[in-house]
């Protein structure tokens, strides 16, 4: 048991993962700590820049987004789902 | 329920989603708009786009499905529709495709932009651009829409 992390896209080639099981995180913001700290400055970069979490992460708690000023009240249980992606973004300004 | 979903390419045209919007939309309908995302043949910088590749969680219908059904309950607005590519897209082929019915000009014009700047941050669906000289995550494109502020 414990929380199901999936990876896509860049966090996937910065964990060379799909999923892993975690336990012990309590919310969502100990959560990114302990895949940080597990994980390495790779996810790090992938996740921050200058200590907050990057304007691309979007991040899925049992499929519904949380947004990433509500990390540290995000609280979590065993059996959930959490996954990380980035949002789809690209085009040039104005574009698709 | 939500007329949404994610397709390979070939699955989905603009032309037979008009034509089921039409059909179950209904008479009580005075606008129909459409916006139609397409793969640009170069990049933000001038290379030549080979391909973008997209890619889609398991919850991105849901999300779909959610955004279009936040939409359809909105006065005025009787039929929303979105549907994505997930697949390798070359230039000029179709990548999405928004549909929005409703009583007038102004809700369908109002609705088509939210809807895309929500599909863009919300939905667990990512992309790679291939061009000439390399890849790259779509995020990494430079000039890509920011998720607004608190979502």
């Amino acid at each position: 048991m414990g929380i199901h992390v999936r990876f896509f896209a860049n966090f996937r080639e910065a964990t060379g993962v799909d999923s892993v099981d975690v336990r012990g995180a309590a919310t969502l913001d100990q959560l990114l700590k302990q895949l940080v700290a597990k994980y390495g400055k790779a996810l790090e970069r992938n996740l921050f820049e200058e200590g907050k979490v990057r304007d691309f992460v979007s991040i899925l708690v049992n499929g519904r987004g949380v947004p990433t000023d509500r990390l540290a009240a995000t609280k979590l249980q065993d059996g959930d789902s959490v996954s990380f992606f980035p949002i789809i973004s690209g085009g040039c300004a104005g574009g698709r | 329920m939500a007329d949404v979903g994610v397709h390979r390419k070939g699955e989905v045209d603009l032309t037979s989603l008009l034509a089921r919007l039409r059909k179950r939309a209904g008479k009580d309908v005075g606008a129909i708009g459409s916006f139609v995302g397409v793969i640009r043949g170069k990049s933000c910088d001038g290379e030549s786009v080979r391909h973008m590749r997209y890619e889609a969680a398991d919850e991105a219908v849901a999300k779909l499905a959610e955004i279009a059904g936040d939409v359809e309950k909105r006065p005025g607005i009787k039929m929303v529709m979105i549907h994505h590519v997930v697949d390798q897209i070359t230039p000029g082929e179709d990548a999405v495709y928004v549909l929005v019915a409703g009583s007038g000009r102004a809700e369908v014009f109002k609705a088509l932009p939210e809807i895309m700047d929500r599909v863009k941050t919300d939905v667990p669906i990512w992309k790679e651009e291939v061009t000439d000289k390399k890849r790259r995550w779509g995020h990494e494109l430079g000039h890509g829409k920011k998720r607004a502020k608190g979502r």
